[in-house]
């Protein structure tokens, strides 16, 4: 595993460890139908940091945020949050769900305001606060319409929406953008870039599209495939707003793209000839 | 392929063009009320339907009966008894049926070990346990309410099994991430979630609600809409035997109306 860009320069730039993963690692099922989704991985995300993660489909990607999130536990390492071990969900540190998850029953500003309720904030309050999110996200004109009569990119902004209301100090984002069109996507990226820059939240998003990862991450770690491992960390030292054509964007996806390149089955073929 | 259907739609849109426009749906549905009593009256006054069937069983003076009835205090009573009886009934099996039906929706060994024996009870006539019934509960009110529970349970439990089917896990999720316990869970996932599929079965439940309490008020009750049906025989008061007819159809449809509002009121799309 390469890690030799991560240094001490970062860790001085950016605030405390918010997050360890510390040789977590998780394995599904038992004997021979076992499969080790994620091998022992170790990982610092920084207090305010922008982090994400690539990799191929089925790299544990997924495996590794829901470890962070507290849906599931890891079966060797650990993983510690603000330097508690992590034993379940908590709304300091929300997954934002890849397909929205949004209530179908309820309407957009009924979806802003479910974490409000489990919190038990007043109703009006309540209110305010999901119509302000709202109107920060543009929907103030669809607050009353139901997810299924939102387009994908709507839905996702009421998801997040939803997720900025409970104030967070952590978002874990998964996939969040996969299913919209590539014009919506990147219209949500770059709002959900000014929310991080405005808002001060350590984002870890997941991505398979390594232009996104750029685009958006403070670093980039690049995963292998499964067992999931991180294979290296890249720094994306890069200003705002950052132009997805100039040659430093560029470069850092060739940089990413050689890492997928030394993914052991790629270079199989030339060892069996 | 898309061409025809659009023509098609055309063709019938100019057939129904000078009709469905000037009268519209409830104009139509009232033009279909009237045709039916009509044919029900021309057929009792002809004699079609045989000599002993006149114009006391026709609706014209079903529906002058009505009116007197009404008047009279008699149907609000009868009506009043069977109602309370139905919703009796329908509250039992709901009490009973809903969350039975959660617990088979959500466990497949439950669900494979029940599925028969439900099936079997579901399609038992409740008319069969008539003296089941009585031996059970003796006479008056109570196996009335028995057998029309019976009839209502399964429709809502297995509806409400079925909508148990359609809560997505990741709402589960969603309220967990926020921090929500299995209290959360239930009332802002499941509940809202099955209340659609449990109204829907709550409306078949009424249908067959309605089929069995008539029946059944003929045995040991003296009083609701069966009993009014077997007393008005009796008296060879045909017209207000119409009446009584008449009253259950206008009472199943409104009760219907009243839920399906309800269910529409609650229900969602993906």
């Amino acid at each position: 595993m390469e890690r030799v860009r991560e240094g001490s320069a970062r860790r001085s730039a950016l605030g405390n460890e918010i997050i360890v993963v510390d040789g977590a690692g998780r394995t599904f099922g038992r004997g021979n139908t076992s499969v080790e989704a994620l091998a022992a991985t170790t990982l610092e995300v920084y207090e305010g940091e922008f982090f994400c993660l690539v990799g191929p489909s089925g790299c544990g990607k997924s495996t590794l945020l829901n470890l962070i999130a507290g849906f599931d536990r890891p079966d060797r390492g650990r993983v510690l949050v603000q330097g508690r071990p992590v034993t379940g969900p908590d709304p300091r540190r929300l997954l934002v769900f890849q397909d929205y998850g949004l209530l179908p029953w309820r309407s957009a500003i009924g979806n802003v305001e479910l974490g409000l309720e489990i919190a038990g904030i007043p109703r009006e309050e309540r209110r305010s606060r999901a119509r302000a999110l709202l109107e920060r996200m543009g929907l103030s004109a669809f607050e009353d319409k139901k997810p299924h009569e939102l387009s994908g990119g709507m839905r996702q902004r009421v998801n997040i929406a939803r997720s900025l209301a409970v104030d967070p100090d952590i978002l874990l984002m998964d996939e969040p953008f996969g299913a919209v069109d590539a014009l919506t996507r990147m219209g949500l990226q770059a709002d959900l870039l000014e929310l991080h820059r405005a808002g001060g939240k350590t984002v870890v998003l997941v991505t398979h599209d390594i232009e996104e990862a750029i685009y958006l991450g403070d670093r980039v770690a690049v995963m292998s495939e499964r067992p999931g491992a991180i294979r290296a960390i890249v720094n994306v030292d890069l200003a705002w707003p950052r132009g997805r054509t100039s040659a430093e964007f560029t470069h850092l996806r060739e940089v990413i793209l050689e890492h997928f390149r030394l993914v052991p089955e790629r270079r199989a073929p030339e060892y069996s000839i | 392929m898309s061409a025809a259907p659009v023509a098609a739609r055309g063709i019938a849109g100019q057939q129904w063009g000078s009709w469905g426009p000037r009268l519209g749906d409830a104009g139509l549905r009232l033009l279909g009320v009237v045709a039916f009593l009509s044919l029900w009256q021309a057929a009792t006054r002809a004699g079609l339907l045989g000599e002993a069937f006149g114009a006391d069983f026709g609706p014209v003076r079903g529906l002058r009966a009505l009116g007197r009835m009404t008047a009279s205090g008699v149907l609000v009573e009868q009506s009043s008894a069977s109602l309370g009886r139905l919703g009796l009934g329908l509250g039992i099996a709901v009490l009973i049926g809903a969350p039975l039906g959660v617990l088979v929706g959500y466990s497949r060994p439950l669900d494979a070990a029940t599925s028969v024996v439900f099936q079997f009870l579901r399609m038992t006539s409740p008319l069969a346990l008539v003296p089941v019934a009585l031996v059970a509960f003796g006479v008056g009110s109570r196996p009335v309410v028995f057998l029309v529970a019976f009839a209502a349970l399964w429709p809502v439990l297995l509806s409400t099994a079925h909508g148990v089917g359609r809560v997505s896990p990741i709402w589960k999720r969603v309220v967990r991430g926020f921090g929500g316990g299995d209290r959360a869970v239930v009332r802002r996932v499941i509940l809202p979630a099955t209340v659609p599929d449990l109204l829907q079965g709550v409306r078949l439940a009424l249908g067959v609600g309605w089929v069995v309490i008539v029946p059944a008020e003929m045995l040991g009750v003296d009083s609701g809409l069966g009993y009014q049906i077997l007393d008005a025989r009796d008296r060879f008061a045909y017209d207000e035997l119409v009446a009584t007819i008449l009253a259950i159809g206008l009472l199943g449809y409104l009760t219907d109306l009243a839920l399906r509002w309800l269910k529409e009121r609650y229900s969602w799309n993906v």
